[in-house]
C-alpha cells in the first residue's frame, strides 16, 4: 500500500483512477490544482504521483520538471497520463518516470503502479 | 521611197557605164578623147557606185555577177575575183545559196519585176548571222537586149536584234503584267480610261472581262462614295504616291456588295517628258489576312477581358518562366501596376517561409517542362500574406516549351476553415477520450470485482468493453486523421520481431471475435526498425476490414514473406465480396467507404486505409491491393529492411 496523488482537471478521471487504485490497496488523493502538487506531496506524505499533461491550461511537463528541480521532492516517482499516444518521450524527458496513454487498461495501471514502487522502494 | 529613187538613179548611171563601155569597144582603133565636160560622167558614174555606202550587186539574167561594189566586198569579205562573172549562188563558197533568195531571184522576180524589203536570215561564212535587207529589180537598159538585176543588200543584224529585244521585252512584260497574282491596272489620263488590266484585277472588280477602254469610276462606280476619286486626283495632279495598308473596300462584285480588303498602291505614270499622264494601280486582295488578323484582334480582345474577369490570378511568362502579364486580378491584389509587377521578382510576393521551396519546385519545373502544384502565402497591397493554391503549366509546340500560364487562387478562408475543423476534431476526440477512459476504467473495476463470482452481469460487461474499445479505436483514428493533416505525427521506431507482433495481434482479435478462421503463415523470420503501435494498427486494419468485408466466410489468411531481398511484406487475403476496379483507386482517400450491393454502406469512418497507407508511407513502405469483386481481396504492405 502507497499514498499517491493523482493530478487531473477533470474529475471523473481522477475518481475513476482513485476507485481503481484504491481497489488495488492505496490510499489516494486527487486534486485539480496542478500549482498545488509540491504543497500536496508534502501535505499527505505522497509516495508516487499521477501527472495529466494538460491540467486546465498548465503544461503537466513544466510541473514535471520543477517538481524534479525541487530537491525536497525531486525523487517523487511521477507517472505522466495523457489522451495523445505520441507524447511519451515529451513527457520523459521532462523529468516523467513513466507515461500511460488514455484510456489505459486498469491491470496496466495497477501493474506500473506497483512496479514503480516497488523499484522505487528498492532504490531509495 | 528613198530606195526606188536610189535605184532609178544607179539605173541611169549603169546606162552610162554600158554605154560607154560600148563606146569604148567600137572605137579601139580610135584614140581616146576626154571630154570636153571637166568631169568624166563615167568616172563619176562608177566613183559613185563603188562609194555608195550600202553593198550593190548588178546581176545578168544568168545571175552572174557583173558588178559589186566596194561595200559590198567589204561587208561581206569576199574577193573581187572570185565574184565578178561569178553566178551568185556559187560565190565565197556558195554563201549566197539562200534557198529564199532564190526564190526570189529565179520566181518571184522574173513574174513581179521588183522586190521591196525583202528580209533574209543566213549564216554567211565569214561574216556569221546576218539579216540582210534585199531591194531588187530587174533594169533595163536602153540598147542592151539584155536585161539586168540591180540588188542592194542592206546588214539590219544590229535593227533586227534591238527589235527583237524590245519584242523580247514586252513580252516579258505581257506576261508579268496579265500573269501577275498582284492586281495590275494602269488608268490613262484625268478620267483613269482603264488602259489595262490584268485578270487578276479583273475577276476582283467583278465586272466582266469587258472593261479595257473605259473610264474606272464608271466601271466601279460604288468606289465615288469610297473617296477614290479624291485619292486618284491627288496622284494626278500631285505626282506623290499613295499607300494603303489592309483598307476596307465595298466593292460590287457579280452583283452583290462585299467587303475586301487590300494593300495597294497609286502610282504616277509619266511620259517621256515627265508629264503625268496616268496612275497605276499596284494591289493585293488581303481580305483572307485582314479577317484572320480581326480574328485574332477580337480574341485577343476577348481573352484579355476573361482573364481580367476571372477571381483567379492569371499571369503568362516566357519559356524562361519569366512573367510578361498579370490580369487584374493580380494588379488588384498586389496594388502593382503592370510594369511594376513584371519587373518585380516573384520573391517579393512569396512569403519568406516558402521562398526555398517555390524556388526549388519552380526550378524542377522549367528545367523538366512539369506541371507546378504548390501552395503558398503571397502578400497582398496591404502587406497581409494570404494562404493561395499556385498552378502553372507549360505551353510546348512540337514538344518545345514557348511560355507558361500559371494559375493562383486565394485559399485563405479554405485553409483557416481547414484548421478550425482540425482542431475541432482535436478537441473532439480529446475530449470524447476522457469518459470513455473513464466508463473503461469503471467496467474493468467492474469485471476484476465480478471476476470470482458467478454473476449474469459478466458478459454483458464483455460486450461493453468490446464496444467501448471499438469506440477508442474511432477517436483514435480521428485524432490521428487531424495529425496526419497537420503533420504532427511523430514515428517511434524500435526493433522488433514482425512475426510476433502479427501473431500477438491475431490472438487479440481471435480473443474478441470467437467466430473468425484466422490462419497464419511465417515464410521467414524478420525484425524490423518500425513504430511498432503504428505497423499494428495497419495490421488490424486490414484484417477487420477483411472480417467487415466477409459476411459469408470469416476465412483470412495472412502470410508474412519477402517479396524482394531487402523488404519484408504482410498480405491479408480474404474471401469476400471484394473490391470493384473503379473503387481500388478510391480506398486510400479519406471518408471513402466502400457500397455493397444493395447500397447499404460498412460501418467506419472511412478512414483505416487512409492511415494505413499514410502510416506505411511515412515508414518508406508501399501497399498493393489485388482484388477481384465477389472473390475476395488481398491487401500487403512492403516494408524496406534497411530502415534507421
Amino acid at each position: 500500500m502507497a499514498k499517491i496523488l493523482i493530478v487531473d482537471d477533470d474529475q471523473t478521471i481522477g475518481f475513476m483512477i482513485k476507485d481503481i487504485l484504491e481497489f488495488g490497496g492505496h490510499e489516494v488523493t486527487v486534486s485539480q490544482q496542478p500549482k498545488m502538487t509540491k504543497e500536496n506531496i508534502i501535505k499527505h506524505d505522497i509516495e508516487l504521483v499521477l501527472l495529466d499533461k494538460l491540467i486546465s491550461g498548465v503544461d503537466g511537463t513544466d510541473v514535471c520538471s520543477e517538481l524534479r528541480k525541487d530537491e525536497e521532492v525531486a525523487q517523487i516517482p511521477i507517472i505522466m497520463m495523457s489522451a495523445l499516444h505520441d507524447v511519451g518521450e515529451v513527457c520523459k524527458s521532462a523529468g516523467a518516470t513513466e507515461f500511460i496513454a488514455k484510456p489505459f487498461d486498469m491491470e496496466t495501471l495497477i501493474a506500473k503502479t506497483n512496479e514503480i514502487l516497488e523499484e522505487h522502494k528498492k532504490n531509495s | 521611197m528613198d530606195k526606188d529613187l536610189r535605184i532609178k538613179e544607179l539605173e541611169r548611171e549603169l546606162r552610162l557605164v554600158k554605154n560607154k563601155l560600148e563606146t569604148n569597144g567600137r572605137n579601139q582603133s580610135h584614140n581616146f578623147s576626154l571630154p570636153s565636160s571637166p568631169i568624166n560622167p563615167s568616172h563619176l558614174t562608177s566613183s559613185i557606185l563603188e562609194n555608195i555606202h550600202a553593198p550593190l550587186l548588178l546581176l545578168n539574167n544568168k545571175l552572174e555577177v557583173v558588178f559589186a561594189n566596194k561595200a559590198f566586198y567589204e561587208n561581206f569579205q569576199v574577193y573581187k575575183d572570185e565574184t565578178l562573172g561569178q553566178p551568185l549562188f556559187e560565190i565565197g563558197s556558195s554563201q549566197w545559196d539562200i534557198p529564199e533568195l532564190r526564190d526570189v531571184l529565179e520566181s518571184i522576180l522574173p513574174q513581179k519585176n521588183k522586190l521591196s524589203n525583202f528580209e533574209v536570215f543566213h549564216d554567211f561564212e565569214k561574216i556569221g548571222e546576218r539579216w540582210i535587207l534585199l531591194n531588187a529589180r530587174e533594169i533595163d537598159i536602153p540598147d542592151v537586149s539584155e536585161s539586168y538585176i540591180l540588188m542592194t543588200l542592206e546588214d539590219i543584224t544590229r535593227r533586227k536584234k534591238a527589235e527583237s529585244r524590245l519584242i523580247k521585252s514586252e513580252q516579258l512584260f505581257h506576261e508579268m503584267f496579265y500573269s501577275s497574282t498582284s492586281l495590275l491596272a494602269i488608268f490613262k489620263g484625268p478620267e483613269y480610261i482603264i488602259e489595262k488590266a490584268n485578270d487578276a484585277i479583273i475577276k476582283v472588280w467583278g465586272k466582266g472581262k469587258d472593261v479595257i477602254g473605259k473610264p474606272l469610276l464608271e466601271v466601279l462606280p460604288e468606289l465615288k462614295d469610297q473617296g477614290f476619286q479624291e485619292l486618284l486626283d491627288n496622284v494626278f495632279k500631285t505626282g506623290e504616291v499613295f499607300h494603303a495598308h489592309q483598307l476596307p473596300v465595298d466593292l460590287e462584285i457579280n452583283g452583290k456588295m462585299e467587303t475586301r480588303y487590300f494593300d495597294f498602291t497609286y502610282q504616277p505614270q509619266r511620259n517621256a517628258k515627265g508629264e503625268i499622264i496616268g496612275v497605276a494601280d499596284i494591289a493585293r486582295d488581303v481580305t483572307e489576312e485582314a479577317l484572320l488578323s480581326q480574328q485574332i484582334q477580337k480574341s485577343e480582345k476577348e481573352f484579355r477581358g476573361l482573364v481580367d474577369f476571372m477571381p483567379h490570378k492569371i499571369s503568362i511568362a516566357d519559356e524562361d518562366g519569366n512573367a510578361i502579364f498579370y490580369n487584374k486580378s493580380w494588379l488588384d491584389y498586389t496594388g502593382m501596376k503592370m510594369d511594376e509587377i513584371v519587373e518585380s521578382h516573384w520573391t517579393e510576393v512569396v512569403h519568406p517561409d516558402h521562398t526555398e521551396k517555390v524556388k526549388k519546385e519552380l526550378e524542377e519545373c522549367l528545367s523538366l517542362g512539369k506541371t507546378l502544384d504548390v501552395e503558398l502565402k503571397l502578400k497582398d497591397k496591404n502587406g497581409n500574406y494570404k494562404w493561395h493554391l499556385c498552378k502553372a503549366i507549360a505551353l510546348k509546340d512540337d514538344g518545345i516549351i514557348t511560355s507558361w500560364i500559371s494559375s493562383s487562387i486565394e485559399i485563405q478562408k479554405l485553409k483557416e476553415e481547414e484548421q478550425r475543423k482540425e482542431d475541432f476534431l482535436k478537441l473532439v476526440s480529446h475530449e470524447l477520450k476522457t469518459p470513455v477512459t473513464s466508463i473503461k476504467g469503471y467496467v474493468q473495476l467492474l469485471q476484476t470485482i465480478l471476476n470470482n463470482q458467478d454473476n449474469k452481469a459478466k458478459p454483458y460487461l464483455n460486450r461493453i468493453e468490446t464496444q467501448i474499445e471499438r469506440l477508442i479505436r474511432l477517436i483514435s483514428e480521428m485524432l490521428d486523421l487531424s495529425r496526419f493533416e497537420q503533420n504532427e505525427l511523430e514515428l517511434h521506431k524500435e526493433k522488433f520481431s514482425l512475426n510476433e507482433h502479427v501473431e500477438y495481434i491475431i490472438e487479440d482479435i481471435t480473443y474478441t471475435h470467437k467466430d473468425v478462421q484466422i490462419e497464419l503463415e511465417h515464410l521467414c523470420e524478420c525484425e524490423i526498425m518500425a513504430d511498432k503501435d503504428r505497423i499494428g494498427q495497419v495490421i488490424i486494419n486490414f484484417i477487420t476490414n477483411a472480417l467487415k468485408y466477409s459476411p459469408d466466410t470469416k476465412r483470412v489468411l495472412v502470410k508474412v514473406f519477402r517479396k524482394q531481398d531487402d523488404n519484408v511484406a504482410v498480405s491479408v487475403k480474404d474471401f469476400g465480396i471484394g473490391i470493384q476496379e473503379k473503387d481500388i483507386k478510391r480506398i486510400f482517400n479519406r471518408f471513402y467507404r466502400v457500397s455493397a450491393k444493395n447500397e447499404e454502406t460498412y460501418a467506419g469512418f472511412g478512414i483505416g486505409l487512409y492511415l494505413s497507407n499514410k502510416i506505411i508511407d511515412r515508414h518508406n513502405g508501399k501497399i498493393f491491393v489485388d482484388s477481384e469483386p465477389g472473390e475476395g481481396s488481398e491487401f500487403t504492405f512492403v516494408l524496406p529492411l534497411n530502415q534507421t
